[in-house]
């Protein structure tokens, strides 16, 4: 199916194939892969959000989470700051 | 209109009760720039008693963003002098501890009606987030990454139905930082993180006071989910937090536990003295693992160290120059016989800190005595 990733730093938008079977974290390995993420640490965990509004647990699939074709998947990023 | 009935009233109409934040406890933990901005929100809203927690001191570049900053000041004890300073009441309390919370036990956890998450570190936000899932108390957390911030809240009052911090994390890294946010901030940009301004501070303060204050009136709007913000472009996004059935956080009450009379402080000796003329038999199981020896980074030669294994940073030297070579492996424990002597270090040294719930083997939960270690303002 094809979905839509929005950056979660910028207006960056990259749509993609995906197949339903993929889980959270190899969708996100493949958007590092395609440079439209930087590089995942523990520091600056990424998680995936479908329209839904459920985070995805990294082990996820998107079938299991309801994606649908053509959805818009939204990118968040773990905040590391405090001081 | 007499004054007292003037002050808050704005608060009032938008639905705070100020009788109830007078005498509410916030435990706050991390008082950096978040932490900073959090205190002055709380305390102009009239919250009564704020118990505030950092290991570290400020340095100037903390200054453009933390109001309350003076310059080579212990943070902690400058924090909670500020918010009682700041607070329209005269009955305002603060008290602080300058060490990491992970040495303090469970007694702040217990003291407080909500508990901030102000901290950078994830170690340490995993840790606030047992410690309050464990003891039933609210946690709100909070943190930011140059022009974005985020908040979350966790009701905790069913941990077991509930997501923690912890469950969107499969990993924790250590920084190795050990609450010294000058480190771990080095550490971070070298990964490409943008330091935060004044005005993601003071927002992202401003949004955790308001959610610890709605907490302690029970209400909580953001429970089990994470508030996205960019302060920049004004795109926000609020993200509910799936339970994870794996998490590696705890996600259930602490059970009751017997009340023991020896503290933190004293010699675990002395700890397992008491277990035995109490009649207990097996093992104390520890919070986590303690290490007792560890190889010289030199020699190999055996160093006595007795601290936690969060707590080490590097294997030790034997001596300043040594320079030579063998090899020891290092000793680690989890449990301690209570029929066995004991190490030569005080209950705390292994994680059994004020308050700290701890398990025999044979599934008995005891706590360690109670013991103040706030400095009152």
């Amino acid at each position: 199916m094809e979905l839509t990733f929005t950056s979660p730093t910028d207006s960056k938008t990259l749509t993609a194939e995906v197949d339903p079977s993929m889980t959270a974290k190899t969708v996100l390995a493949e958007l590092i892969g395609a440079d439209f993420l930087p590089g995942q640490t523990a520091y600056s965990a990424y998680t995936l959000v479908p329209t839904s509004g459920r985070a995805m647990l990294s082990t996820q699939t998107l079938s299991s989470a309801g994606v649908k074709n053509g959805e818009v998947i939204e990118v968040v990023q773990a905040t590391r700051g405090a001081a | 209109m007499a004054m007292s009935s003037l002050l808050f009233s704005r608060e009032r109409l938008a639905g705070y009760d100020p009788s109830l934040l007078r005498g509410a406890t916030v435990l706050l933990v991390g008082a950096g720039a978040l932490g900073n901005n959090v205190a002055l929100a709380l305390s102009l809203a009239g919250v009564g008693e704020l118990l505030v927690v950092d290991p570290d001191v400020f340095e100037v570049s903390n200054a453009t963003r933390s109001p309350f900053f003076v310059a080579g000041a212990a943070k902690a004890a400058a924090v909670a002098s500020a918010f009682v300073r700041t607070s329209l009441l005269p009955t305002a309390s603060a008290s602080f501890a300058g060490s990491v919370i992970e040495s303090l036990g469970d007694a702040p956890f217990l003291q407080a009606d909500v508990v901030i998450s102000a901290v950078d570190q994830q170690t340490i936000r995993a840790y606030i987030s047992e410690q309050a899932s464990m003891t039933g108390t609210p946690l709100v957390e909070g943190g930011f990454d140059g022009h974005r911030l985020s908040v979350s809240v966790f009701s905790n009052s069913v941990p077991s139905e509930s997501p923690c911090w912890r469950c969107g994390f499969d990993e924790v890294e250590d920084s190795g930082a050990r609450g010294l946010c000058t480190l771990y901030a080095k550490s971070v940009e070298a990964q490409g993180a943008v330091p935060a301004t004044q005005t993601v501070a003071q927002i992202a303060g401003g949004l955790v006071a308001e959610a610890a204050i709605a907490a302690l009136h029970g209400v909580l709007p953001l429970d089990g989910r994470r508030l996205f913000l960019n302060v920049r472009s004004g795109r926000s996004t609020v993200v509910t937090l799936p339970p994870n059935p794996d998490c590696p956080g705890r996600h259930e009450l602490a059970e009751p536990a017997v009340q023991l009379e020896t503290g933190a402080d004293e010699p675990v000796a002395d700890l397992l003295d008491e277990l035995r003329a109490c009649g207990y038999q097996g093992e104390v199981l520890l919070p986590e693992p303690v290490v007792l020896t560890m190889p010289c980074r030199e020699c190999g030669a055996p160093v006595t160290v007795n601290t936690r294994r969060s707590f080490l940073r590097q294997a030790p030297k034997c001596a300043p120059d040594c320079n030579s070579s063998t090899h020891a492996p290092p000793i680690v424990v989890s449990t301690l016989p209570i029929d066995a002597p004991a190490p030569d270090v005080h209950a705390r040294t292994l994680g059994l800190g004020p308050s700290s719930r701890f398990q025999l083997s044979d599934g008995q939960w005891l706590a360690v005595a109670h013991k103040d270690d706030f400095v009152h303002i």
